[in-house]
């Protein structure tokens, strides 16, 4: 599978809350973040998770987000950040 | 919207009686309005937690065990664990064992958990295996 974003591409976490285990944190569903690097290609833990193939391997990027924009009223400096490994399909272009 | 849901939610047990009544005393905390869902007990980052203990600890026998047991079973030869089956086993407890069990324990019951539901051992032989470990340190 290739990789949709770049480095730099502005991205967005899906509003999506699906019964059972997933990697994505609650605290980023529905934000938005920059792509900061592609980590590469890796079997879907949701479907490991059930001793499923997690094939195809799906690509995987480390997003930064702002803080302020994650936490209503942040109080640190305003360029604090913080980095998430986010699969391809909890992704949608921002 | 909200409004309407707090009607539907009184509405229930009445109408469904025992069963109604069961469901809401297993789920203390009513989801926010605005919650598309509820979220997983488990997936806590960004609550009000207090401060870190910063403070280095040893590990028990029991646990350096749970933790070889963990590799074992997710290695090539094996494969009848990984790290998502582990976090969900995890995931699934109820939110009141989740907080009374320590990290191990919880990696042990997911482990458990998940070879039975695999087949690879079963209820009955982990059973017998408790008793007669209970019986020996009795």
């Amino acid at each position: 599978m290739n990789a949709r974003f770049a480095p730099g591409d502005r991205v967005r976490v899906l509003a999506a809350y699906p019964p059972g285990h997933c990697r994505t944190p609650y605290y980023c569903r529905g934000h938005a973040g920059v792509v900061e690097r592609v980590c590469g290609e890796f079997g879907n833990p949701e479907q490991l998770a059930y001793a499923l193939s997690g094939d195809p391997p799906r690509p995987l990027y480390r997003v930064r987000f702002e803080q302020r924009e994650l936490w209503p009223g942040y109080r640190g400096r305003p360029l604090d950040c913080v980095e998430i490994e986010i699969f391809q399909h909890w992704l949608e272009p921002a | 919207m909200a409004k309407k849901k707090r009607k539907a939610a009184k509405a229930k047990p009445a109408k469904a009686g025992r069963r109604a009544a069961r469901t809401k005393a297993s789920r203390p905390q009513a989801p926010r309005p605005e919650a598309k869902t509820v979220r997983g007990h488990h997936d806590m980052g960004g609550l009000p937690a207090g401060a870190v203990k910063k403070r280095e600890h040893d590990y028990a026998l029991w646990e350096k065990r749970v933790d070889a047991m963990m590799v074992l079973l997710s290695d090539r030869k094996r494969r009848l664990m990984n790290t998502d089956m582990l976090r969900r086993g995890i995931e699934s407890l109820p939110a009141d064992a989740y907080d009374r069990m320590s990290y191990y324990e919880r990696w042990i019951h997911s482990i458990a958990t998940m070879m039975l539901e695999r087949g690879v051992v079963t209820r009955a032989e982990l059973d017998a295996r408790i008793a007669k470990l209970k019986r020996a340190a009795a």
